[in-house]
């Protein structure tokens, strides 16, 4: 084999992921093995919707992981849907997947628009200028799922604050991610308690009245449920104010004539790809991709390129749309661990941002892109992910 | 004679997504027990046909299918071809 050929730095081929070449490259991983790496988007799709392949073992595919995997990986993790295979995976799934289908999540409209007003009207007394990501996207979030989960608002900073840090992967050590995830589950397992003692109608309380799962599977769910739930969509909400605050005409057009809202939120996850759970994927058994042989054992690095989409399928590929009307993009992944709670990211968002265009058509970057104290860190997309953290995005109106 | 597609789910291999829902409103359903998919309409007609077809696409598990079958009009002959394994109203397990 031709060692020249071997890719060992991600961001070299994330930098430009739809560079023409072979879809599938080869690549050594952080621990040495040899696998390899793609971030085709039919490719992606097709391993990840490939039931020859499963999650174990994780391991990182980048230098610069700053060990969430494996601050996120423990006895608990045999109830975190994002580090099972099945059958485990299929069946923990299944109990779950009622409280997250597109009926049951359309239901909560009327509570989400609440929360979204409410936080409007908190924009509107603190500024201008104010803090975003604090002021509207994280509480909005959080809210959304504290109601979601049948836990008081209150608690939100029980699991803001420690998925904060456990996602802050340069600026925060491994002793405090630790002690984060510590902090996390004492969180996660208080919650059960409460609810082993007074079930409510929530996924949690039905989780424990069913007898089914041990403690560690109850926190490792609680776990993935407070976080997955609540910083992947406060993430988006500010990534896309920041984009499309940061070309002013976005803002302008959007408010002047609004799109579709649904179109606009499915090209802003296209476009922005937020979200990547850097989980590469092992063959179970020899299988061929795009005219490769993945042996069994070996492990793919499937990383979706940004933007989504195929640009073989996808016209004006690189061209933000928001009259697009496409859901062809792994924003939410795809497969059996495509996003749990995908419809309810987009019905937060839907509502969130068009409130937001309504209420303020003349909102703006308080200070100009390149001094924002906040931005997305969308360098490229193998890196953890664009995350919301310490730093505010100041806007004004 | 007259082709025209058929809606196939394999309702074991659905993860219970919802992407056919959000896809064809009127073709697609969630069960309410574990949200697997229910089919509502095995035939989609001239307008819903494109909506089915993304369905298909955007499944993750691939559980969603759209056969090409040539048939008549006859209610008598569609009838039989049911014997296709249509999974609607099979609420195991």
């Amino acid at each position: 084999m031709d060692e020249t050929s071997l890719v060992s730095e991600p961001s070299a081929i994330a930098s430009d992921p739809h560079a023409a070449g072979q879809p599938l490259r080869r690549f050594r991983f952080p621990d040495g093995d040899l696998g390899w790496f793609t971030t085709d988007h039919s490719t992606c799709k097709a391993i990840m919707g490939d039931s020859r392949f499963v999650l174990h073992p994780l391991r990182p595919i980048g230098g610069d992981d700053g060990g969430f995997q494996e601050v996120t990986s423990g006895p608990e993790s045999v109830g975190d849907l994002l580090r099972i295979d099945p059958p485990e995976h299929t069946e923990l799934r299944r109990k779950l997947t009622r409280y997250f289908t597109v009926r049951q999540v359309e239901a909560k409209r009327p509570t989400i628009e609440r929360i979204v007003n409410e936080q409007l009207d908190a924009m509107e007394a603190a500024g201008p200028p104010v803090d975003f990501v604090h002021t509207f996207a994280l509480p909005v979030a959080s809210m959304t799922l504290c109601d979601l989960l049948g836990v008081s608002a209150d608690v939100s900073e029980n699991f803001e604050r420690p998925s904060e840090i456990i996602s802050d992967v340069l600026g925060a050590t491994f002793a405090e991610k630790q002690a984060a995830m510590a902090d996390f589950y004492e969180f996660a397992w208080s919650v059960i308690t409460e609810k082993r003692a007074r079930p409510g109608d929530d996924p949690l309380s039905d989780l424990i009245q069913s007898g089914d799962l041990t403690d560690d599977q109850l926190k490792g769910t609680t776990f993935l449920l407070f976080a997955a739930g609540h910083h992947t969509t406060a993430t988006m909400f500010a990534a896309s104010v920041f984009f499309l605050l940061q070309e002013p005409r976005r803002w302008r057009e959007a408010c002047a004539e609004p799109p579709a809202i649904d179109s606009m939120v499915e090209e802003l996850l296209r476009y922005l790809m937020t979200t990547n759970t850097n989980m590469p994927r092992t063959a179970l058994e020899d299988v061929e991709v795009d005219g490769v042989l993945v042996k069994k054992g070996e492990a793919v690095a499937v990383v979706p390129g940004r933007p989504g989409g195929d640009p073989a399928a996808c016209p004006h590929f690189r061209e933000f749309d928001p009259a697009r009307n496409s859901r062809a993009h792994l924003a939410f992944g795809h497969g059996r661990h495509m996003c749990l709670g995908q419809h309810l990211a987009r019905l937060e968002l839907q509502v969130g941002l068009a409130a937001l265009m309504r209420r303020f058509p003349t909102l703006s970057l308080a200070e100009p892109p390149e001094r924002n104290a906040w931005t997305p860190p969308l360098g490229s997309g193998y890196q953890a992910n664009a995350q919301i953290g310490k730093d505010p995005l100041l806007v004004t109106w | 004679m007259a082709s025209r597609l058929r809606i196939q789910a394999d309702r074991e291999a659905c993860v219970g997504a919802g992407m056919c829902v959000l896809s064809a409103a009127e073709l697609f359903d969630q069960d309410e027990r574990i949200g697997r998919v229910v089919v509502l309409r095995e035939c989609p007609d001239a307008e819903t046909e494109d909506a089915a077809r993304q369905a298909v696409a955007l499944c993750p598990s691939g559980a969603i299918m759209l056969v090409e079958e040539s048939g008549t009009d006859d209610p008598r002959s569609d009838a039989a071809d049911d014997a296709s394994g249509n999974p609607e109203g099979e609420f195991d397990g």
